[in-house]
């Protein structure tokens, strides 16, 4: 862990933030905190402003209004904060026919730490064949990357992003394209990760499945509700209550646009996957 | 002649390394408009009377950058972006040259390149343009593997993307514009893609990418050249047509081998 100063309350925290994109507002007077070693799911549907809320995270984008602060700061003045977050984009992110390997892949997770004009020393290295045992990736560590699987390129992309021994963990929708044996398989590895005191904030569609790892899970629809993790387990009659159907958002309470703002809620309550199209 | 193979090498390889990020990033329409570009570039330096080498190598620059900065910062697509600029530079040289009575330009020597009317003193400006291209080629190695790769993932770590992406492009013009002597204007863009559109045929592997594009860049530009002193056929042309040559090779391998792995 790289975590050396801790006098601060929360690693992410959204303090009143609004987005907008051109004169389109997508994330409205959001409030969120994120204890250190906190699991928390961001579910809701297409083009809520759940990857806008990720890109606020990582620095991509400048709130309109309010505060970002990752690690009590901000990102921008404070640019040594990036090596502490580990980011693992959307699979489909890329271009596998690229000539380049798992281990080199991998390698690029520390591009930026190395700096210009410098070659990979051997603790860079070294880091890349332990990030590669601790994903299960040794073995495939010479393959080219188009000829892996769904599943297995979204480990690599999980093994570049934990190659700095990150604090936090940042996912975007990670179990798109991959089966639901791998997906299990995928939750698992994160919640290792989670057990071992790693913060980590993911989006995902299927909400089913990753409520059973996660301790909060936030509803982004323009505005941001935070729920617990039911304790009594996650029954399908607990999570039609809590998303499903009308129920969720009459549950949401104050703010109707949820329901009818896209004709998606539907699927995404039921926890379909379906295709992203929030990428502002 | 000697003159001619050397600056075939030079070029061959300058483009074959540029040429490789220009095919991984898609930016093969961008390098069509920067080529255009210098034709805007040409006749600008009839025009004030200086080289029309260095005053291209200004206006390709200033007009790939450009292309970047608008496409980046506008909410015009890039490829409009180029197109504009690709005709627009285009007419703005044609105009200058029509009002330019009476001065004789190789016109058809730009457009379509004479290798063998290269001076020393382009040789010269060659060999500078490839070591500064080189240079930050290797010095900015990392930074522009990973742009290309995942310029998200570039800009979440904390490389510096846009001065990264800029000096790419600026990179890429000062190919374009060198070349232009040896393929001409309307074929520089196919040197710089196929080459390494053809070493992608057949190899997995960055490093070993950028060598094979080097060595059939410059095979090509070599190869063409006597072939068009043999066959006395213009050497620009022949030289394109070599690459494309390679390129059907390659693919004919690459397509066998991935036919085997079934």
């Amino acid at each position: 862990m790289n975590n050396i100063q801790t006098n601060f309350l929360y690693d992410v925290e959204f303090i009143s933030v609004s987005f907008s994109y051109q004169d389109f507002e997508v994330l409205e007077d959001v409030s969120l905190q994120v204890k250190k070693g906190e699991f928390l799911a961001v579910i809701g549907p297409n083009g809520a402003g759940k990857t806008t809320l990720l890109k606020l995270i990582l620095g991509l984008l400048k709130p309109t209004i309010g505060k970002v602060l990752v690690f009590g700061k901000n990102i921008d003045e404070n640019p040594s904060i990036r090596k502490r977050i580990g980011y693992v984009p959307q699979i489909s992110k890329i271009d596998y026919s690229f000539p380049i390997n798992v281990e080199d892949f991998v390698l690029t997770g520390r591009y930026a730490t190395i700096g210009p004009g410098h070659l990979p020393k051997k603790n860079d290295r070294s880091a890349v064949v332990e990030t590669l045992e601790k994903t299960g990736l040794q073995p495939l560590r010479n393959k080219q990357i188009g000829k892996l699987s769904g599943g297995q390129r979204q480990r690599i992309m999980i093994a570049r992003a934990l190659i700095n021994n990150p604090d936090m963990l940042v996912l975007d929708e990670p179990t798109t394209a991959v089966d639901p044996k791998n997906s299990e398989s995928l939750y698992e590895l994160l919640l290792t990760l989670h057990q071992k005191g790693i913060t980590i904030i993911t989006v995902s569609h299927d909400i089913g499945v990753i409520a059973q790892y996660v301790d909060k899970i936030a509803c982004v629809n323009r505005k941001v509700f935070i729920h617990d993790r039911p304790e009594n387990g996650i029954t399908e009659d607990v999570l039609t209550d809590m998303y499903g159907r009308e129920a969720a958002f009459f549950h949401h309470g104050l703010i109707p646009h949820i329901v009818v703002r896209r004709s998606s809620p539907i699927n995404y309550c039921s926890g379909e996957t379906v295709e992203d199209d929030d990428n502002h | 002649m000697q003159r001619a193979l050397l600056a075939g090498i030079l070029i061959g390889s300058l483009c074959a390394v540029t040429g490789l990020y220009v095919v991984l990033k898609g930016m093969s329409f961008m390098g069509a408009g920067i080529s255009h570009a210098a034709f805007g570039g040409v006749a600008l330096g009839f025009l004030l009377n200086v080289d029309p080498v260095l005053s291209s190598i200004f206006f390709c620059v200033a007009s790939g950058l450009g292309i970047a900065y608008l496409s980046k910062k506008s909410h015009i697509k890039e490829d409009t972006t180029i197109g504009i600029f690709f005709a627009s530079t285009m007419a703005f040289g044609i105009l200058i040259i029509g009002l330019l009575k009476g001065v004789n330009i190789d016109l058809f020597g730009y457009l379509f390149g004479n290798i063998l009317a290269v001076t020393p003193n382009d040789l010269y400006l060659t060999l500078i343009i490839e070591g500064v291209v080189f240079f930050f080629i290797l010095f900015y190695y990392k930074e522009l593997l990973l742009l290309v790769l995942d310029e998200e993932m570039a800009e979440v770590s904390g490389i510096p993307v846009s001065f990264v992406y800029y000096l790419l492009v600026s990179l890429i013009s000062l190919t374009i514009v060198i070349s232009i002597k040896v393929v001409g204007i309307v074929l520089v863009s196919a040197l710089l893609i196929i080459p390494s559109a053809a070493a992608l045929q057949i190899t997995n592997n960055f490093k070993r990418a950028l060598l094979t594009a080097i060595i059939f860049g410059m095979v090509s530009s070599v190869g063409g050249l006597i072939l068009s002193y043999f066959l006395d056929t213009p050497s620009g042309a022949t030289i394109v047509l070599f690459a494309t040559f390679i390129f059907l090779i390659t693919s004919l391998l690459s397509s066998k081998k991935k036919g085997q792995g079934f």
